[in-house]
């Protein structure tokens, strides 16, 4: 997953406000959350810097922050495609991958510029191999889960018709 | 005959202490050495000797014949000689190969469970079985019942404590896990013979004799001592069971060909020090970027350097190798476990140079608190129980003797395992360090991995990785920087109101960790789709 360069793309390329200035120069001491707090009262509609708002919550490891910024987003803008695709990858951070290949999914119809569809495709194809990974394990894990309960099932019969056979044949 | 039956009872007493003990370092090398395996292994034991209690008094009520007991003690003896090699056929059924670290939490809690109870629970509930039954078997006279069970209880007891320190300074070492377990078969068979003597079977009683006396020797067998290989992930090279956990050396050819890794506990697929084929740097693991500070750190020409978590020694490997050419250099590094640092000088490539002096059999904590040296950087790098940090090399107690120990302007680092910047565990780490260093702690999330490196500076402002003079390190280390020096991948933090720091003897901290992993786990098995 190669997010940093995607994410880094998404840094919008003209800043010629004030606001911009200061988020640079918050990074730039290391003040992420500073730089973050700037953003909070950016308007929603405003693509580029909700979804680089979004991307540094992501940095932040904020991915639950992330993903309501991406939809305050898309609820003020509408769907597209960067913005699906921003919020797909918060969610493969979160470990909420249903949300991310449903995201990237649907990032992959919006998209229209080639390049940014061949990356959301190769995004897919890693997460698809990701999830089918964990398919397995789930399966696996609900095994596991069973025979836990079996045993501990087992267990207590055990323990308990025992005690209790014991008490009455005294 | 009491005699007998003491002498039954002492050795029995030993040879169920002997399991308990043994019964985790043997799920260890599938399911580590988490709390949550030896809870299931204490209650399992616990419940197991309890069923057995019950169920002997009432046949001991039936029958009272020490032959019988005698049976029931081969028996246990017998089960407990297969639980030794049991353990890695049901752990192989119930773990995936090369299990994920952030969805093994469910394998290890509920596996261990399940293995304890398939290899361990029936031995311990024959044992049980004993200690009533040797009870009514002695008890000739109900006016000496209270005599004779506290009589036979205390040996019981007294054997348990003879267990203990026989295996911890005896036995662990010299058989290994499997050695000491079937040397404990043979101990509790053999504790079967006084009664088969007294009961004039002498025939069984020459049968046990030569069934213990074949079990003790078996145990020295190379095949019975050797260490099995575990569930972590690679091809196998040498496996060890040292005094304080399972180790093993494995080739991960998928982390770059030839790469070789030192897995300890591991029944997944992480690890606790690399080497690759060739060069010094790992391919951009946590490692690399130690290295970072490291030169950062060379003050007029020096740097002297305390790694805490040597383990088998990468960082030591890197340094010596890139920072050693531009300064006067010297490493304490300071490992708890000897057999990690053997592995590491056998197949990981530690050199044995003057510049690195190893401490062994240390804890981290006891050498921050009475080191005599100072240092420009001292690296925390501290896990146990597989993706546990303990708490006492992670609480303020720990950073303030740590902050004695460095210079005025040195740095310490440690290595925080997250998911992500706002991980709790880090959180907490950093609340916590931030507590003991005012002038705030940086923070850098390190690209493509769930790793975080969590630096602080005594007495000024640590310094971020923009303010690195890279010019003359080496290019890799160059680059190195330069991604640490993206926009939002470090950041600052100061010590909060509300944030709460982790203090010698709370127990929050272990829960954390643990509710950490549980909830990774639980959302990603969650969100993993039907198999087709």
């Amino acid at each position: 997953m190669n997010l940093r360069a995607t994410a880094t793309a998404q840094q919008p390329a003209d800043e010629p406000n004030a606001l911009a200035a200061a988020v640079d120069a918050a990074l730039a001491a290391g003040e992420l959350d500073a730089a973050i707090a700037k953003l909070g009262a950016v308007p929603a509609t405003d693509g580029d810097w909700m979804l680089y708002r979004a991307w540094l919550e992501r940095q932040r490891g904020l991915y639950a922050t992330s993903i309501a910024t991406v939809d305050a987003h898309l609820v003020a803008a509408g769907a597209s495609a960067p913005a699906l695709l921003q919020r797909g990858y918060s969610g493969w951070l979160a470990g909420d991958l249903a949300l991310a290949a449903a995201d990237l999914d649907r990032a992959a119809l919006q998209a229209t510029d080639s390049a940014l569809r061949a990356r959301i495709d190769g995004e897919r194809t890693a997460l698809a191999a990701h999830r089918r990974e964990l398919a397995g394990v789930a399966v696996d894990a609900q095994r596991v889960a069973m025979a836990g309960w079996i045993t501990l099932a087992a267990v207590a019969l055990a323990l308990g018709w025992t005690l209790v056979s014991t008490l009455r044949a005294r | 005959m009491l005699l007998a039956y003491w002498l039954t009872a002492f050795l029995c007493g030993a040879g169920v202490l002997v399991v308990e003990m043994m019964a985790p370092r043997a799920l260890a090398p599938w399911f580590g050495q988490a709390h949550f395996v030896w809870s299931n292994v204490i209650g399992l034991v616990l419940a197991g000797l309890a069923l057995g209690n019950m169920l002997g008094g009432r046949l001991a009520d039936r029958r009272r014949d020490p032959a019988l007991l005698g049976a029931l003690l081969c028996a246990g003896a017998l089960l407990v000689a297969l639980a030794a090699f049991l353990t890695g056929p049901v752990a192989r059924w119930l773990l995936p190969e090369a299990l994920p670290l952030e969805v093994a939490y469910p394998f290890l809690r509920r596996g261990s469970f399940v293995a304890t109870a398939v290899c361990f629970f029936p031995p311990v509930l024959l044992l049980g079985m004993v200690a009533p039954f040797l009870v009514r078997c002695a008890a000739t006279r109900i006016e000496e019942l209270g005599r004779t069970s506290g009589l036979l209880y205390g040996a019981a007891t007294l054997g348990s404590i003879a267990g203990s320190f026989a295996t911890e300074d005896l036995l662990y070492e010299a058989l290994g896990t499997r050695g000491t377990m079937v040397a404990a078969a043979g101990l509790i068979a053999l504790s079967s013979l006084p009664l088969f003597w007294s009961a004039r079977r002498r025939a069984a009683a020459g049968l046990v004799l030569l069934l213990g006396a074949t079990a003790t020797l078996a145990a020295h067998a190379r095949g019975v001592r050797a260490a099995p290989f575990g569930a972590a992930a690679g091809a196998p090279v040498v496996a060890i069971d040292s005094r304080y956990q399972h180790l093993e050396v494995r080739r991960r050819d998928d982390l770059g060909a030839g790469t070789l890794v030192l897995a300890i506990d591991e029944g997944h697929d992480s690890f606790q020090s690399l080497t690759p084929a060739t060069g010094e740097l790992t391919g951009g693991f946590y490692y690399d970027y130690v290295n970072l500070l490291a030169l950062d750190s060379i003050r007029d020409g020096r740097l002297r350097v305390a790694i805490l978590g040597l383990a088998a020694g990468t960082h030591a490997r890197q340094l010596l190798a890139l920072a050693g050419p531009r300064c006067d250099l010297s490493i304490d590094g300071v490992e708890i476990d000897p057999g990690a640092v053997a592995l590491g000088r056998s197949h990981l490539g530690l050199p044995d140079d003057p510049r690195l002096r190893v401490f062994t059999d240390l804890d981290a904590r006891t050498f921050a608190d009475h080191a005599r040296h100072e240092y420009e950087l001292i690296l925390v790098d501290c896990y146990a129980r597989q993706s546990f940090v303990p708490p006492h090399v992670a609480s303020v107690e720990f950073f303030a003797a740590l902050k004695r120990r460095l210079v005025p302007g040195g740095t310490v680092a440690l290595n925080a395992f997250g998911y992500g910047a706002s991980d709790p565990v880090t959180e907490a780490i950093v609340a916590t360090l931030a507590a003991v260093f005012p002038e705030g702690v940086v923070v850098a999330s390190l690209p493509r991995t769930a790793n975080q490196l969590v630096w602080a500076t005594r007495d000024e402002r640590a310094r971020g990785p923009d303010a690195f003079a890279t010019v003359e390190w080496p290019v890799a280390l160059q680059d190195l920087a330069a991604s640490l020096r993206a926009p939002g991948q470090w950041f600052r933090a100061t010590a909060a109101s509300g944030q709460r720091a982790l203090r010698d003897g709370d127990g929050w901290f272990d829960a954390l960790q643990q509710r950490r992993l549980a909830a990774r786990a639980t959302a990603m098995l969650a969100a993993a789709p039907e198999p087709p």
